[in-house]
């Protein structure tokens, strides 16, 4: 089993992906273990996907969206969070903490914060340890 | 790769403007010289009179009250009145927007919206001092009036006393001709921040040597709670200031709930103070969230008239690159349902930001193309999965979770 963490983050095309450029802009560095899947809105992101995150055996998987109250789609973020509450609950009854999933405001001007998350995210495995279903990596 | 099917939709050649004041007017005579038809909708209290605005000079009055004037003469606008908007349906090329006029609901069609909403301008009482315009203020100047001690420029401020805009540029030159003609007069302008474009930043280095005192930032100010007469200044610098005014001078007041609600009616996000958000004027003037619907931000720039007129003209630009082409093309990204597997259960017509979802005469949802913006909010809510969306498919998203928590991607 290897040691490397894997993290993976679900951005919105409107803010959080813009946040992730601007972070590579700045010149701010943040680690290869945190891969990102673009979405057009958060709101796209069904439990499912989350908890399938999971199951294949990521260690900690965050979703970005817009700013509250400034989301591109009205309220694509609200209903997010609906979603990661739910699925925090799911993980947590699975005795795999719903620490490891989280979700994030930004917007797409916040290189500095975007790069803060990540590092959040990989603090919290790094204190958590791997994702035990992530025995056959 | 799913390859997207676009669905072709007409463009009604006609713009709805709603609004009050010189920019909905100048929208509306610059697409009516363009050839395009404008049913004009005032909202509220009707036209905004042009002699309150601020101008630069005597020849901008005159051309803004012509301007005006000529709005009645023009065969290609249908102006209305004391219009209340009830609703906004359709899409970019064919909008239909529901109001009142006076007693009687009407409706008009139309290819663009174009909200052109401006605030109030009212001369009214804060504590013992008078309120009053920029241009009353100018008038009074020019007049040789007697000049009053302690004068506050207020730049937009809502219902809890914070600054919002940045110091207008009619301010800048008011608070300088105070400080010419009486210097020992005080001067406050409060502002979240002070645009001096061109050559008022001459204007506003002079201010500043003569003595005006400015307040930047997250200014806020209240009544004294136990002399009435003062006003007490919070600088996020040094702190609380107390002033007694004699004159406060503020331009516009903004129904913050009337904007809200209108902005809800048309789709579109409004911060907490009311204002709509659009993109950048530079970049793509007066384009919001929602295609086909357009806004002028007169109130976010300086309160000088002729950038409202320049802003209405970029606007109209905007407005008239949409109304030009013969058709759109939609569905690249767009959600589709799959109606074997519908249960008609309500969920996506719901929580959908647009309004796309209908139910078809079998009973089975129906994404319109022309509205889906592709959020995917309604493909991830759905409980029967039976939507699913072009381009982020499903499948998709699973395979890049696959890739991504295996590290083979990385």
């Amino acid at each position: 089993m290897s040691q490397t963490k894997r993290v993976i983050g679900y951005c919105c095309e409107h803010g959080a992906i813009g946040a992730a450029e601007r972070a590579g802009v700045e010149r701010r560095q943040y680690s290869p273990e945190v891969l990102i899947i673009p979405v057009p809105c958060i709101g796209r992101v069904d439990v499912l996907h989350l908890l399938q995150a999971f199951r294949e055996g990521a260690d900690a998987v965050f979703v970005a969206g817009c700013l509250e109250k400034n989301c591109h789609h009205l309220y694509g973020n609200i209903e997010a969070r609906k979603r990661v509450d739910q699925a925090r609950r799911i993980l947590d009854s699975l005795s795999l903490n719903g620490e490891r999933l989280e979700l994030f405001n930004l917007a797409s001007n916040q290189g500095r914060e975007f790069k803060e998350s990540v590092d959040i995210m990989l603090e919290r495995v790094e204190r958590l340890g791997p994702n035990p279903l992530g025995v056959h990596r | 790769m799913i390859p997207p099917v676009l669905v072709r939709t007409d463009v009604i050649r006609r713009a709805i403007v709603l609004g009050n004041g010189l920019s909905a007017a100048t929208v509306s005579l610059e697409l009516a010289a363009q050839g395009f038809d404008v049913d004009l909708l005032p909202i509220g209290k009707g036209l905004v009179e042009p002699a309150l605005y601020a101008f630069a000079d005597e020849r901008g009055r005159q051309d803004a009250i012509t301007k005006m004037a000529s709005l009645h003469s023009s065969p290609h606008i249908r102006s209305h009145r004391d219009c209340e908007i009830l609703s906004v349906k359709g899409y970019a090329g064919d909008f239909k927007i529901t109001f009142n006029e006076g007693d009687r609901s009407r409706s008009v069609k139309g290819g663009a919206i174009v909200l052109a909403h401006e605030p109030d301008l009212v001369d009214g009482k804060i504590g013992e001092a008078s309120v009053v315009t920029n241009n009353s203020l100018r008038g009074m100047i020019d007049a040789n009036g007697t000049i009053p001690n302690v004068v506050v420029f207020i730049e937009g401020s809502d219902a809890k006393g914070s600054c919002l805009f940045q110091g207008a540029t009619s301010s800048l030159e008011n608070a300088l001709a105070i400080k010419m003609r009486r210097p020992e007069a005080q001067v406050y302008l409060l502002a979240r921040d002070v645009d001096a474009p061109g050559t008022f930043e001459r204007t506003y280095q002079m201010a500043q040597k003569s003595g005006v005192i400015f307040v930047r930032g997250d200014v806020s100010y209240r009544l004294s709670p136990d002399d009435p007469g003062s006003l007490i200044i919070n600088d996020p610098v040094v702190g609380e200031i107390k002033v007694r005014p004699d004159l406060i001078v503020r331009e516009a007041t903004f129904d913050i709930q009337s904007n809200s609600h209108l902005a809800r009616k048309l789709g579109l996000r409004s911060s907490d103070n009311g204002i709509v958000q659009g993109f950048s004027t530079r970049l793509h003037a007066g384009e919001t969230t929602r295609e086909g619907v357009f806004v002028c931000q007169g109130l976010n720039a300086s309160l000088l008239a002729s950038d409202n007129i320049s802003e209405a003209c970029a606007v109209a630009s905007s407005v008239s690159e949409l109304l030009s082409k013969s058709f759109l093309e939609h569905g690249a990204e767009v959600a589709f349902v799959d109606k074997e597997k519908c249960s008609a259960c309500l969920a996506c017509v719901r929580i959908c930001p647009y309004d796309a979802p209908l139910l078809d005469e079998k009973g089975k949802a129906e994404i319109q193309v022309a509205i889906c913006q592709g959020c995917g909010m309604c493909v991830s809510l759905c409980p029967s999965k039976a939507i699913d969306q072009k381009r982020w498919t499903d499948a998709r998203l699973s395979a890049e979770i696959m890739i991504a928590s295996k590290g083979e991607g990385g």
